[in-house]
């Protein structure tokens, strides 16, 4: 085998590429299926509610629950076709007695078991199907024996965890040095989705209007047009979201999800391979029982649908919420677990994780392009590229790529221009759109941040006539930016702040 | 304040190339006018104003250190681009509005 062979890459698309594509292929692949059933959901969504004596019943037998959901689910024929066919599982076992996985989250019950086999639920089968043919070719390329069938996926995940070793022992120590954190990272993560596929599927039906209205509605992680949508199709069954939030705690599924982050931003920090191992495998083992559960969930088709788009934005935000040592161990992340070409959606889930609460849009990109977490390695590489942190392409070279030195400075020169009355002037004037110049505020009195000034700037990207060095520019003491005024909440919402020498 | 201050950064904000979603801060763009009589007044206004003033630089006003918008290579493109591309949009506003031509 050669040296050269980029390790990452291969297991970034052996399995990441494999994962991504599947919840998004699921999606495509489910979305017809929700149409057929759109009209029956209404009835689906009542005829599972529980009656009070129900209620009870389940509150005492939470596994109960969910094998009476999901004996509805795999029982009987919803919306009729081949779609419906075709997606029915074969075969679901479900334990009886008391509760056989014990308390996964904080509190909340889990349903028995469920063998996840690729027939067994739809986001699995598409899955399954994508990682075979994901590892297939790259042991074919490499001289291994071919995996075993998709069907299989427990013995599928299983060849990739040893396909995953093998690639870590056949590194040279000069790649094994630089990839450390990538194979560490996508190792971590093959070995959370085998933790999942032996686990189970916990909590499907609960997990399912759970993350929903839990997920979604409480945190926000829904952004602009997606948002929108989504809102429109909770409110095709606001009846039953509002059943299914009083149903049960959703509350606790989130938090139980913000505590699988926060471990697993412990675990990174702490740096060594086997801890980036721990977080990716808890971050990424999350993501496919989300994923798998929400998706099994399409009894209300529409909201398990909005669900499962919701699904992989979820999963960045999670791993966007650790900080990792370097760009490129980012990226691997998400591509473990994700569509590696939504960088700019994980730098979204960073704003939204750092400034939830503070008066800025969702289609911002203050922090995505100007924050804390970018380096002088992504301002140069802007500069030379146009390629913006968080991947987003311009049409054009900037004339400068800038950056805050820390979130904490950009929130300093917020906190300034709101304090300035600018904005309020504006407004007065008849004015919703603001663009702050650095003329109006002048020295903020601290460093800022810096940035790359080309030294022929504004020339097309694909004119050929871009040279010469970048000038690097340090101490900016100045900030320019834009804001809008949302008069709904009477609040100006950041949509960028850059800093700027004076 | 500058001349033609609410147009130009309505399309700072919201036609900026610097924007990853284009289209999402565009309808955001239409969405506040029709929410804000004042602001979409104005920004007709200074729009219709600035397209009759000759001594008004559209193709330094998209592309200059502080605005990424689009460059053009003359300045009949680039009040061609503000023609067709936002001028629509503040007329949709005003429709949307139910205000009209008003």
């Amino acid at each position: 085998m050669s040296d050269d062979i980029n390790y990452g890459a291969i297991a970034a698309d052996a399995f990441g590429n494999a994962l991504g594509s599947s919840i998004t292929s699921t999606v495509a692949r489910v979305a017809p299926f929700a149409e057929v059933t759109q009209e029956v959901a209404a009835d689906r969504v009542s005829s599972i509610l529980p009656t009070a004596s129900e209620q009870a019943y389940f509150d005492r037998y939470g596994d109960e629950l969910g094998a009476r959901a999901l004996g509805m689910y795999s029982g009987e024929t919803i919306g009729g076709g081949d779609a419906a066919s075709s997606l029915a599982p074969r075969s679901i076992g479900v334990a009886s007695g008391p509760n056989s996985t014990g308390q996964a989250g904080v509190g909340y019950y889990v349903p028995s078991q469920v063998e996840v086999s690729p027939f067994a639920n739809p986001a699995w089968q598409t899955t399954s199907m994508k990682l075979y043919e994901n590892t297939a070719r790259y042991a074919s390329a490499n001289g291994l024996s071919a995996p075993p069938s998709w069907e299989y996926s427990s013995e599928l995940l299983d060849y990739n965890v040893e396909l995953q070793e093998w690639l870590y022992r056949a590194a040279s120590p000069e790649i094994a040095s630089t990839s450390q954190t990538v194979f560490a990272v996508i190792g971590g993560a093959i070995l959370g989705a085998t933790d999942f596929g032996r686990e189970s599927v916990a909590g499907l039906v609960t997990f399912g209007r759970n993350s929903v209205s839990a997920g979604l509605v409480k945190s926000g992680l829904a952004y602009g047009l997606e948002a929108r949508q989504w809102a429109h199709e909770f409110c095709d069954n606001i009846d039953g979201i509002a059943a299914f939030m009083s149903w049960d705690t959703p509350g606790k599924i989130w938090d139980h999800y913000t505590g699988v982050a926060t471990r697993a931003r412990a675990d990174w920090s702490k740096g060594t391979v086997e801890d980036i191992i721990a977080a990716s495998r808890g971050v990424t083992k999350a993501g496919f029982e989300i994923g798998s559960a929400v998706t099994g969930t399409y009894g209300v088709a529409k909201v398990a649908i909005a669900a499962v788009r919701a699904t992989p934005k979820m999963v960045k935000m999670l791993a966007a919420s650790m900080d990792g040592p370097a760009m490129g161990s980012r990226a691997s992340q998400v591509g473990a677990i994700g569509d590696i070409t939504g960088g700019g959606l994980v730098s979204r889930g960073l704003q939204a994780a750092r400034a939830k609460d503070a008066a800025i849009h969702p289609l911002a990109h203050a922090y995505t392009k100007h924050g804390g977490w970018v380096t002088d390695d992504l301002l140069i590489a802007r500069a030379r590229t146009g390629v913006a942190p968080g991947g987003a392409v311009a049409k054009k070279y900037p004339s400068k790529a800038t950056a805050f030195h820390s979130d904490e400075l950009l929130e300093l020169a917020d906190a300034r221009i709101r304090a300035s009355g600018i904005l309020e002037a504006q407004l007065a004037a008849g004015n919703a759109s603001m663009k702050i110049t650095k003329d109006m505020l002048g020295d903020l009195g601290a460093d800022l941040g810096r940035g790359y000034v080309p030294v022929r700037p504004n020339v097309a990207v694909n004119s050929g006539r871009f040279e010469g060095p970048l000038l690097k520019v340090d101490n900016m003491r100045g900030v320019s930016g834009t804001y809008i005024y949302n008069p709904s909440t009477k609040a100006f919402d950041m949509i960028t702040l850059y800093p700027e020498s004076l | 304040m500058r001349h033609y201050n609410v147009i130009l950064s309505a399309i700072e904000v919201f036609y900026s190339d610097e924007t990853d979603d284009t289209l999402e801060m565009i309808a955001l763009f239409r969405e506040r006018m029709e929410q804000m009589p004042d602001y979409r007044q104005n920004a007709r206004r200074e729009l219709l104003e600035s397209l009759g003033d000759a001594a008004f630089s559209w193709r330094d006003a998209l592309w200059n250190e502080g605005c990424h918008v689009e460059e053009f290579s003359s300045e009949e493109e680039a009040r061609d681009y503000v023609v067709r591309n936002v001028l629509p949009v503040i007329d949709a506003a005003f429709k949307g509005s139910g205000s009209g031509g008003q």
